[in-house]
């Protein structure tokens, strides 16, 4: 009996790793060049996240070697064709981003939390977003990650700690650390394979 | 001989600094691969416009972007004449609207069936003489 819990204990744990990765199969088979991202939806309390968000993107995805259309201009063209909301824009057929744009993938990002949370001394902001990359042709899931990225400040003197909670609190910049989430989230262990701008492109297999 | 050995313990430490200090450089390159694109102050424009919703600088940090860009011999982004294109359009000057989509799609054929689309859309209205800068760029087939 012991032993037959140790096995479903050792069985969980090795399907909670397994379920981590990332299966790239249809990533591969299909490698995408370009990338638009349409506006990105906000599940977060805060009404700018996702106009700041939007900011942050292109730059870590074309530094990955993949060309990013202009998120200004796709944003345009979709409001030309009434397409404003987010939420809207994500249930479309994947294949009407090729008719748009040419695009071989689209991105779709939700902002999960967009927050900062005050303890006495001490506040911490978090920002959490959801990555979901689509290939235009098929609508197959090419690849998806999730990255929470949390700053704590304060730490220190009572003093500096009380006066970095006020800062925190009258102006709160979330810009860095969408920057860092987006960093880890297209760099990290589970990021996107290099593509064809960048020198590691088909180099880069083993490290996912 | 207390000398030598001196000198030797001496030249052993120096050796291992530098050995550190090469191994460190190493490391840093590593960790911080040169960027594949001159972005400039792209960023910052993209916050102006979505965040303050002001276009007054746009036009000129995308021309400095692509001055800077040429000088220090390094690649425009993907995008950002594109970008430029749109802005050109946007005040009236199709021509020079035409010119920047047109480089966009030479430097970044994955661009091509977009660039082409809006070519075609600005060069009709340029040629049924709607100077109106406000008229929707629909560059897709039907909704």
């Amino acid at each position: 009996m012991k032993c037959l819990w140790l096995l479903m204990l050792v069985t969980g744990l090795l399907t909670g790793c397994a379920a981590k990765k990332n299966n790239l199969d249809a990533f591969y088979a299909h490698r995408p060049r370009s990338i638009v991202v349409v506006p990105v939806a906000n599940e977060s309390p805060e009404v700018t996240a996702s106009s700041v968000f939007i900011t942050a993107i292109s730059k870590p995805l074309a530094e990955k070697g993949y060309y990013v259309f202009p998120v200004y201009l796709t944003d345009m063209i979709l409001r030309d064709f009434g397409l404003v909301e987010a939420g809207h824009i994500h249930q479309l057929p994947p294949a009407r981003f090729y008719e748009l744009f040419g695009a071989d993938a689209v991105l779709f990002v939700t902002i999960k939390n967009w927050s900062t949370k005050y303890l006495v001394l001490v506040a911490s902001v978090e920002v959490e977003m959801e990555y979901t990359l689509v290939d235009t042709r098929t609508g197959l899931v090419l690849w998806e990650n999730k990255q929470p990225y949390i700053q704590a400040s304060g730490g220190g003197d009572p003093i500096t700690m009380v006066v970095s909670a006020a800062i925190t609190a009258l102006f709160t910049d979330y810009l860095p650390l969408a920057r860092q989430a987006n960093f880890m989230a297209f760099q990290g262990s589970n990021g996107v394979p290099a593509g064809a701008y960048h020198p590691d492109y088909q180099r880069d297999q083993d490290r996912f | 001989m207390q000398y030598f050995m001196y000198k030797g313990h001496f030249n052993f430490l120096s050796q291992s600094i530098f050995c550190c200090f090469i191994f460190s450089c190493l490391l840093l390159e590593g960790c911080a691969p040169s960027p594949l694109f001159y972005w400039g102050d792209y960023e910052d424009s993209l916050y102006e416009r979505y965040v303050e919703n002001d276009t007054g600088q746009t036009e000129v940090h995308l021309q400095e972007s692509f001055a800077e860009a040429q000088k220090t011999n390094q690649r425009v982004p993907p995008g950002l004449y594109a970008d430029y294109g749109f802005m050109l359009y946007k005040r009236g000057d199709k021509s020079g609207a035409i010119t920047a989509f047109d480089q966009e799609k030479k430097q970044y054929p994955e661009s091509a069936l977009l660039m082409t689309k809006l070519i075609e859309r600005v060069q009709q209205k340029k040629d049924t003489g709607i100077s109106k800068s406000n008229e929707p760029l629909k560059a897709g087939g039907q909704q």
